[in-house]
């Protein structure tokens, strides 16, 4: 049986693991003495570090009333916002369907491939033990709302609920960046070369990655190149499985 | 004139609940912001700047999700600004930047001097390593660390055990 990772340790006891795999992780801790171990110390380590910041911050700091009297004085020294004109919505909106209608043309003509240019892919300093040590899960892959703006702004796209996610073109579970190079726009449902394809081809690159069977650089060069192409190669077939059309991990974008 | 004081009586509110966040969260962004090397003064500006922000944004009518993260973010930037900006003052020794602890009678001379080991390695290891740290310690969950310093939450887990660990056993070792 595989042991359980530091990083995954840390997020139990940090209560950070979702529900059914905090029980799963649970489950075996229980009974191994290994990483029984290895949560001990993290656990002990994480308190100590804990304690000792605690002392040395332990200083006087000035009283508040001071600072909340001045925050309070400039607040008021704020200008009330004036409202945005009606015209300048107007043609924000125009705009924003104009790019969303290309968009969907583009969608139809073309398999969903990330821009190179905007999208050439970033990885992590990480070695393969690393990637294989953290947790393949939903959670790991979440954008920060401000970087995810940033992606769909280069792309020229309105974010739409429910119908683009931003996806990782190097998932994070394969050492990709947290990085808008590394990041594209992705349309839920459109074609047969959706996101849970990718998403399947992904887990099946960190598989054989984590078995040794591929080095590391290979699956993030492959998937960033050509991500379609990888899929056909590695899973002998020209069009997706169709138990991978339906493949979900991802959030839809909120 | 009714529109008039409908919207100052609204300004009063936000300017209230702008006023309880800085009252629960000055003490935690100056603590966070003197771990990343800025001055108690430098910091102090820093958090007005960054609650006048905030009641600008709210005043927007812009999203309330996750105000917390969207606090210590903001602070997280400008004080990398400010450390831009500062390049051409002198450099604050991170060593005298962290105060010694004041003796602690409850504590243990070995226990102080343990503790200010741990700092000391703690203090040589990858910023963004320390940076997870220090966040943590100030009660964020990974997804708003991750938010914060705008990486994944694997990333935040696999930096908080590596780093526990290396502080922890550097420590015994010596
Ligand atoms: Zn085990």
């Amino acid at each position: 049986m595989n042991h359980i990772s530091d990083a995954e340790l840390m997020m139990l006891a940090d209560n950070e693991l979702p529900e059914d795999r905090s029980a799963e992780v649970r489950r075996h801790v229980k009974d191994c003495w290994n990483c029984l171990a290895r949560q001990a110390e993290l656990q002990g380590g994480l308190a100590e570090f804990l304690q000792a910041r605690a002392g040395a911050f332990d200083m006087q700091l000035s009283a508040i009333d001071g600072p909340a009297a001045l925050l309070r004085a400039r607040m008021k020294a704020v200008r009330p916002e004036r409202r945005q004109l009606p015209w300048n919505r107007l043609a924000l909106v125009a705009a924003v369907a104009v790019a969303g209608f290309w968009w969907l043309q583009w969608d139809i003509e073309h398999p969903l491939k990330p821009d190179s240019r905007l999208t050439p892919g970033a990885t992590m300093a990480m070695s393969r033990e690393e990637v294989c040590a953290v947790p393949d899960a939903d959670e790991m892959r979440l954008v920060p709302a401000s970087m995810a703006g940033q992606v769909f702004n280069s792309y020229g796209i309105q974010p739409t609920p429910r119908i683009y996610e931003v996806d990782y073109l190097i998932a994070p579970a394969l050492g990709g960046a947290t990085d808008p190079k590394n990041l594209w726009p992705q349309p839920y449902a459109a074609g047969v070369w959706n996101a849970g394809v990718k998403d399947a081809l992904e887990s099946h690159l960190r598989d054989l990655v984590c078995k040794g069977a591929i080095d590391l650089s290979t699956a993030q060069r492959e998937i960033a190149t050509d991500w379609i192409a990888a899929y056909r190669k590695y899973f002998h077939t020209d069009k997706p499985l169709s138990a991978h059309a339906s493949f979900r991990k991802d959030l839809p974008w909120e | 004139m009714t529109r008039n004081l409908e919207i100052e009586a609204e300004r009063q509110t936000l300017a209230d609940e702008v006023t309880k966040l800085f009252q629960a969260y000055r003490g935690p962004l100056l603590r966070y912001l003197m771990s990343l090397g800025v001055p108690v003064a430098v910091g102090e500006e820093i958090v007005q700047e960054v609650f006048l922000s905030l009641f600008q944004h709210l005043q927007e009518g812009k999203s309330r999700a996750n105000l917390r993260g969207w606090i210590f973010r903001v602070a997280h930037n400008l004080a990398l600004k400010e450390r831009q900006r500062g390049v051409r003052r002198p450099q604050v020794d991170l060593d005298e930047q962290y105060p010694c602890p004041a003796p602690d009678p409850e504590n243990s001379a070995a226990e102080s001097q343990r503790h200010r080991r741990l700092m000391a390695v703690v203090r040589a290891l990858p910023q963004q390593d320390q940076q997870c740290l220090h966040l943590r310690a100030e009660g964020l969950r990974y997804r708003e660390i991750a938010e914060v310093l705008g990486i994944s939450l694997g990333a935040v887990a696999l930096a908080l055990s590596r780093s526990v660990l290396k502080a922890t056993s550097a420590e015994a070792v010596r």
